[in-house]
């Protein structure tokens, strides 16, 4: 069971890297899991449960920062003229957005 | 044998008889039996035996000799008109592109015959500009019914019905599944439900 935010395309990444590479990846709110050859859900591998746990525990779900996050760093006072303009940049879509730790919803 | 003077049948009226050759013959026994035969009925209420379920011939009561209107509910046998299913839910997330079961977005009928009708309400959360697929599936076979686009982070709702005509009698199960875009996790929206309805429609 686990309650953190997961980003499932991120971690589906992060097990591929650590060598646990499925096809895709579900979760049913209260585990992660993988689906067999007709889509019906189905559990790891024993082998594969080790490293899905591992990257599990590791993984740090983000997001994309919102416009409300941009907006207020805009107007700090301490926002540098240089990155006022990134922030113009990427809130116009020039430039990809940042990325930050997703939130516990509680 | 002695005659009786009650018969156990007719109360009102009733009538005496013999129940012997050698009993004695009264003048008003004919007169008597008469009387009670006249008004003889078969309601069980002293004029006569009720009638018994095997006196009337199978198959020979007609929507005709039935009041309009007086079926009650009671009166019809478990799931014989139509049952149904129902399954909800608030989590789930998948990546994959191609369809995949919903978690927990099932429900199962054993049928007798008749058509089966399905209704769902999926709600999703698109945490990107892409698109959601959704499909029904009987005992494993995937009905494609809807597909909904997001423009970016969105709340997005789909709709699918559909009947199965007849399908075999047994158990069937019937499932909720999903596909997404490339490389995005398509969630259900966990701030209302999605239900699944499926139902047994007899006539």
């Amino acid at each position: 069971m686990t309650a953190k935010p997961l980003d499932l395309v991120q971690l589906s990444s992060e097990l591929e890297a650590a060598g646990c590479a499925v096809a895709a990846l579900g979760h049913d709110g209260g585990r992660v899991h993988t689906y067999d050859a007709d889509g019906v859900v189905a559990d790891f591998t024993s082998e594969q449960q080790v490293i899905v746990d591992q990257v599990v525990a590791a993984h740090v779900a983000m997001r994309d920062k919102n416009e409300a996050e941009y907006a207020a760093e805009f107007q700090d006072g301490a926002t540098t003229a240089a990155r006022k303009q990134e922030i113009r940049d990427i809130t116009m879509g020039l430039l990809p957005r940042e990325k930050v730790p997703m939130e516990v919803v509680s | 044998m002695a005659r009786i003077e009650t018969d156990p049948n007719y109360t009102t009226p009733t009538f005496s008889r013999a129940t012997a050759p050698t009993d004695p013959f009264k003048k008003e026994d004919v007169q008597n039996l008469a009387a009670a035969f006249s008004t003889h009925v078969h309601d069980g209420s002293g004029k006569g035996l009720a009638i018994a379920a095997t006196g009337i011939p199978a198959s020979s009561i007609t929507s005709a000799m039935i009041v309009d209107g007086t079926i009650a509910t009671a009166d019809l046998a478990a799931n014989s008109v139509s049952q149904r299913a129902f399954a909800q839910i608030g989590t789930g997330s998948t990546t994959s592109t191609t369809f995949v079961d919903i978690p927990g977005f099932s429900a199962t009928l054993s049928t007798t015959g008749g058509d089966l009708l399905a209704f769902a309400c999926v709600n999703l959360a698109m945490g990107a500009a892409s698109s959601a697929f959704l499909a029904l599936s009987l005992d494993g076979v995937d009905v494609s019914l809807a597909s909904v686009q997001s423009t970016g982070v969105q709340v997005v709702q789909a709709m699918m019905v559909y009947r199965w005509a007849a399908p075999a009698t047994g158990t069937h199960t019937v499932k909720g599944r999903w596909a997404c875009s490339p490389s995005i996790t398509m969630q259900i929206n966990a701030n209302v439900q999605s239900s699944l309805l499926i139902e047994e429609m007899k006539k």
